[in-house]
């Protein structure tokens, strides 16, 4: 090893080790001026102690040596990094997360099956092929789980048309608990294709003998550790991610309730108010940073959920949802993270899209009055006052625009356009580019790319 | 403009996708006197940072370690083009720049919002469909994230994807599966690229395929871009189908994943099937060509598919277990199994090119086969050929496939199957009464059962 050398963190990691001196500075300091001012002086620093290390040339006291050079350059780095901080800029970055979920629990499933009195084993143990096969009850179990693992049991039950209740719950369950893969996403595919036979036009659909309720999927997911009510910490959930992370079984969770609302057309399975409450956990599911592997599965389940309203229930469930979700969602990176995943793809989701956005800014202007008066008290708002939240400005730059321009609102009343150009020229206009407070130059940018397509249109 | 924003001049869009390329983009450089602090974040590779100076755009922002400015204009781009009612196309400076955060993309973030925007995009703005009145319309100079061209290199090239890449990534893929070498990151990334990928293959080949089988034009297929990548002289065409095969057939221990990577594995097996079945299309389409006569030298000669795959799964029962447990599409997976047990089969007569022999052709179809293991002697020979596992695996296999199958003369009914394999399998007991059947023979017959009492 090479004590002489830089330590490792020293050397790599000069994003936190500008000089002490740059305060005075003026404003315009690139990285690289800290960055070589920093060098200079830890050189000195090295320099110093090599001198010292070589005038002793007592190796036994390398160990305590390197430890207080490293708490000498540990809390220089500290001091670095507060001046930095004050400095600005870095707290521009803030990140969207939440942790949804806590400790699995032991699944207690209210699903009772008996599978020794599966007709589908009895009948077949009772024909004369058995002689070939040799199954008996003993093994019924494990037949099963064969049968299902390779899709003969989807494709028994889709050529028969038929499905006893004991299979239903078995493979709901399997569903639902199961910790083997295979077993889990087999009988997700199996209730996937029996459901959606119910809404196919050609052939005939499966006859279910049972069919799962919310209840159940509510219970897993309680199971699965998911919080009604997030922690909001989002270091805490990055630093415990693994033990925060649901098992594998949400996957087929999330297909299930996706075609469950698919076909709810045709056979509804979910009350009007469940759904309102699986587009919510959908959402805050969106907000795990855990889950994020997961975005396109949870995205396109959300299209599913809130495609399955029927048309006169929407509006008001849509009113519902947003609501409810403005009140509770964090009022910082989150609220803007919730907006952008609702993909806005089809009219569902740009309504959903906008009517959230809406919720969210009245929320935080705690406001009840016309658009116009709300519009009118965003562009009320000094920019260039110093105690003015710009973090705050930049939520709200990104809010409206989805709020207008997700929907025909702008067709409807013309002057919130105005108004809102108005608004994104302030932004631009009153901070200069030379503003070093936390989120100045993304609210300037943002509204000057902002108003160009307000101006062009 | 300059030249990329051609390719949109059809969709009369212009001065709009102009004001807006620049605008994004802009958005892009904004990043400012930050960069400096990102070159920090790519400690490994501080030498090709240096070189990035030299790059246009893209590069500026991919490098950022926050991704915000990625997403930014990821977001700018689906509120112009996805969100309004009548959206406005990217430009193809803007398809390479969001192709660019897919392909360099420092978060899984920026990735997944990237992989979804492109999908999206596609599905929206098409660039090659079936127009209304049945003809096929392509986009003129559209975007692709492939790069089948000269050999100059530029930036733009620098982001796609060219045929050895794309070999490469196969390879990749096929090595990566139990590696963990390699960050998840770059995993996670290859994963979504590769889906991508035969995403565009598929949205560009399967209309184009369609209006061939109507209309028997070749170059419609020879220009499709599954074509132009395996024609390519950097793609060993042999290799290529091999590493798809041993990627499917890999074993995936789900249980030591994270729940990301396990659902992305699944979607990169289902887009390795999607492209085996494209490929085994493109060869049936193009031997109904060379059949016509309207392809010619240029097209090269290329072995199918199915034989590489078949030769590939013989001999190794572990392997063909598991690719056809793995492989579902049906109709490729019947045409697997049934050129497997034709090699093994006795021909009845001698066959000639083109005839219509009713003999030759039942060997073809999986009754055909099926009954000729009611014949003690066939069974005997074939199961000492190939073995009885083997056997039980390949017709249990085509009978799941034949499940899914439809399409049915009478002959070739479900309950005609049914009772073919239950006597070919009693049949494989009579001639050796200590054959074991497999717990999937057995299943098989099970089933066979089953449906027979159902239909009854």
């Amino acid at each position: 090893m090479n004590l002489d050398g830089p330590l490792d963190f020293e050397s790599e990691d000069p994003l936190v080790n500008p000089p002490a001196s740059v305060e005075k500075r003026k404003k315009v300091i690139g990285l690289d001026d800290l960055l070589s001012d920093f060098y200079k002086e830890k050189s000195k620093l090295i320099d110093k102690q090599n001198k010292k290390r070589k005038a002793s040339k007592v190796y036994d006291s390398d160990d305590d040596e390197q430890h207080s050079q490293e708490a000498v350059i540990s809390k220089y780095v500290d001091q670095c990094q507060n001046q930095m901080n004050e400095i600005g800029g870095e707290e521009d970055i803030q990140e969207w997360g939440l942790s949804m979920f806590g400790d699995q629990k032991t699944p207690t499933s209210s699903l009772q099956y008996d599978l020794d009195s599966c007709c589908l084993l009895k009948e077949f143990m009772n024909s004369q092929l058995n002689s070939l096969v040799d199954l008996s009850p003993d093994d019924g179990a494990n037949f099963l789980e064969g049968l299902l693992v390779n899709g003969w049991l989807k494709k028994l039950v889709l050529t028969c048309g038929r499905v006893e209740a004991i299979i239903c719950k078995w493979t709901l369950n399997l569903l639902l608990y199961s910790p083997k893969e295979d077993l889990r996403s087999s009988a997700c595919g199996l209730w996937c294709s029996i459901l959606l036979s119910q809404t196919e036009d050609d052939g005939a659909p499966v006859e279910i003998d049972w069919i799962p309720n919310y209840q159940l999927l509510k219970e897993a997911l309680g199971s699965y550790g998911f919080k009604t009510n997030p922690s909001q910490d989002v270091e805490l959930a990055e630093a415990d991610s693994e033990s925060q992370v649901p098992p594998q079984n949400i996957r087929a969770w999330l297909k299930f309730v996706a075609v469950c609302c698919q076909i709810r057309c045709k056979n509804p399975i979910f009350s009007t108010s469940q759904v309102e409450q699986l587009a919510e956990i959908l959402v805050w599911l969106l907000l795990d940073r855990g889950l994020q592997g997961l975005s396109l599965l949870l995205q396109e389940c959300l299209i599913s959920v809130i495609g399955s309203f029927k048309e006169e229930e929407w509006v008001s469930s849509c009113k519902n949802i947003a609501n409810s979700l403005a009140s509770r969602v964090p009022q910082d990176m989150n609220c803007l993270r919730i907006v952008e995943s609702v993909s806005g793809v089809d009219a569902r989701s740009k309504h959903l899209r906008s009517l959230i956005s809406y919720q969210m800014i009245v929320v935080l202007l705690d406001h009840k009055d016309s658009d116009e008066k709300l519009m009118s008290s965003l562009m009320s708002i000094n920019l260039k006052e110093k105690s003015c939240n710009l973090f705050k400005t930049y939520i709200f730059l990104v809010l409206v625009e989805n709020w207008l321009f997700s929907s025909k609102l702008v067709e409807e009343k013309p002057v919130l356009k105005d108004m809102w150009a108005v608004f994104l020229r302030n932004c631009s206009c009153q901070i200069s580019s030379t503003d070093l407070r936390p989120f100045a130059s993304k609210v300037r940018t943002k509204a000057a790319y902002l108003l160009q397509g307000c101006i062009s249109n | 403009m300059s030249k990329e924003t051609k390719g949109s001049t059809s969709r009369a869009m212009n001065s709009y996708s102009g004001g807006l390329e620049a605008n994004t983009l802009a958005m892009l450089d904004s990043t400012g006197a930050k960069d400096n602090r990102d070159a920090n974040e790519d400690r490994t590779s501080s030498s090709t940072r240096l070189n990035q100076s030299s790059f246009s755009f893209p590069y500026k922002f991919i490098y950022s370690s926050d991704g915000i400015i990625g997403l930014q204009f990821l977001e700018a781009v689906r509120a112009a083009s996805l969100v309004p009612e009548i959206g406005i196309p990217p430009t193809n400076k803007m398809y390479q720049a969001i192709f660019g955060v897919l392909r360099f993309g420092r978060t899984l973030e920026l990735i997944t919002a990237s992989f979804q925007l492109l999908t999206q995009l596609h599905q929206r703005f098409p660039w090659v469909y079936i127009s209304n009145s049945a003809q096929l319309e392509i986009v003129d100079e559209a975007w692709s994230p492939f790069n089948f061209g000269s050999d100059v290199d530029s930036d733009e090239k620098e982001i796609s994807v060219r045929s050895s890449r794309f070999q490469q990534l196969i390879q990749d893929m096929n090595k990566g599966v139990n590696e963990s070498e390699e960050s998840d990151l770059k995993i996670l990334r290859n994963k979504f690229l590769f889906e991508y990928l035969v995403h565009v293959l598929k949205f560009d080949f399967t209309p184009r395929n369609q209006v061939y089988q109507e209309t028997m034009n070749w170059s419609l297929l020879k220009e499709s871009s599954l074509n132009l990548l395996l024609a390519s002289r950097r793609v060993n065409f042999k290799f290529l189908m091999k590493d798809c095969v041993s990627t499917i057939c890999a074993l995936f221990d789900a249980d030591e994943k994270s729940i990301s990577l396990v659902d992305l594995h699944k979607g990169t097996l289902s887009a390795m099937k999607e492209l085996l079945a494209m490929i085994m299309e493109l060869d049936a389409s193009k031997k109904k060509a060379d059949m016509e006569g309207i392809t010619n030298r240029g097209d090269g000669v290329r072995t199918p598919a199915m034989e590489i795959i078949v030769d590939e799964l013989t001999y190794d029962g572990y392997l063909l277990s598991n690719f056809l447990q793995v492989f579902d599409d049906s109709k490729w997976k019947l045409e697997i199994v049934i050129q497997y047990l034709t090699k093994y089969i006795p021909k009845p007569s001698v066959r000639t090119r083109r005839s219509s022999n009713p003999q030759a052709e039942d060997s073809k179809t999986l009754n055909g086969i099926l009954r000729t293991f009611s014949s003690g002697t066939n069974a005997k020979n074939i199961t000492k050929k190939i073995g009885s596992d083997i056997v039980q695996i390949l017709v249990g296999h085509a009978f799941l496939a034949r499940l899914t199958l439809s399409d049915s003369n009478e002959d070739d009914s479900i309950t005609e199957i049914c009772k073919s394999i239950i006597s070919a399998f009693t049949n494989l007991k009579r001639v050796d009464s200590k054959i074991e059947f497999l717990p999937f023979g057995k299943e098989v017959l099970f089933t066979a059962e089953m449906v027979l009492k159902a239909k009854a």
